[in-house]
């Protein structure tokens, strides 16, 4: 091998290694994937025929502080749920429920690989409300779409590290 | 022919005691046609050393023996960084192979879902709402709508099905 090939060899197995460094991944989370489709398939923005309410990771924080500071027994229950919760994003339509609802279900499908239905059952026919997201063997998104009949269409949309304790604190809620 | 000296010469001879002067009339003495009977004996051994003495190195001699001796000059050679460093590029090259067998290994055979370090973007987010307590109920009405999404899937108590995904449909 010459001296030149060599050093060539070398640069492009370093260059290699540094995109498959820099390929871990910066992603949208789901509610915001379904937004920028929703803007492409139909032209529609935020404020037109559905809303989304964001929570960033610095207004939980606010929110725990807040709750801490105030001495109030009947939130200790959220307070030890939000600790999980990083953000949140709730979408939610009350026209076009049916066309809102097919397009959150065909991306979640689109994404298979990323997101997975929850069903405790797999007997029930019924199309899964709960989605999750795993990164390794920890939760890190669930998304809940939450349709009433005639009235609105909701997503709602979690990310942060929910544990085997969030879930359990959730379910007295 | 009184030859007693010969005879001293000879008895000093074996004692290693002559000087070369002395053995060289010895070669002399024995080089003669006619040499007394009693010392016809010695005369073969100092022939051959008259014989060995006339022996001389070749001209060549030297020349020759140099050329064998002699190691063939090496030039000097000037060593670059490239080439003090080529061992290092090549540890370097085989460490990269290795780590990027692996990590392509890692990438093709695990699916989305188990990989770790997704991170969402974060900075994009823009608050809804600027005041806690409003954003606090919002949150807690989603967490309530949750749960029950929660409830509805079939999940009453607790279990670890949602965190290590033995519950999950096969898709």
């Amino acid at each position: 091998m010459t001296r030149c090939s060599m050093k060539q060899m070398f640069c492009f197995l370093v260059g290699m290694l540094l995109s498959l460094t820099l390929s871990a991944e910066k992603t949208q989370d789901f509610v915001a994937q379904l937004m920028s489709d929703l803007e492409e398939q139909y032209g529609v923005d935020n404020n037109d025929e559905y809303g989304c309410v964001t929570v960033s990771p610095s207004m939980m924080e606010k929110m725990l502080k807040m709750l801490q500071s105030k001495d109030a027994k009947n939130d200790e229950q959220i307070q030890r749920i939000l600790p999980h919760v990083k953000s949140m994003r709730i979408f939610s339509a009350t026209k076009h429920i049916d066309r809102y609802n097919t397009a959150a279900t065909k991306l979640l499908n689109k994404n298979a690989k990323s997101y997975r239905p929850f069903k405790a059952s797999a007997e029930k026919n019924m199309d899964p409300c709960v989605w999750v997201r795993r990164s390794g063997n920890k939760v890190i998104e669930m998304i809940v779409l939450n349709r009433k009949e005639n009235e609105n269409f909701q997503v709602i949309n979690i990310t942060g590290d929910m544990s085997k304790s969030f879930v359990n604190e959730l379910l007295k809620m | 022919m009184d030859y007693k000296y010969i005879e001293q010469l000879l008895e000093r001879y074996w004692q290693c005691q002559t000087s070369v002067q002395e053995e060289r009339i010895l070669r002399d003495f024995f080089s003669q046609k006619e040499v007394p009977t009693h010392l016809q004996r010695y005369c073969a051994l100092f022939a051959l050393e008259k014989d060995e003495e006339e022996l001389h190195l070749g001209a060549d001699f030297d020349r020759k023996v140099l050329s064998r001796i002699e190691e063939p000059v090496v030039k000097a050679r000037r060593n670059t960084i490239h080439f003090r460093l080529a061992p290092f590029y090549r540890a370097a090259a085989i460490v990269a192979v290795v780590l990027c067998l692996g990590l392509a290994a890692q990438h093709s055979f695990q699916n989305d879902t188990q990989k770790p370090g997704v991170s969402y973007n974060y900075a994009g987010y823009q608050d809804t709402y600027s005041d806690p307590q409003v954003a606090l109920d919002q949150v807690s009405s989603a967490l309530k709508t949750v749960s029950h999404g929660l409830r509805e899937s079939g999940l009453h108590n607790v279990d670890s099905a949602l965190v290590d995904g033995s519950n999950d449909d096969k898709m």
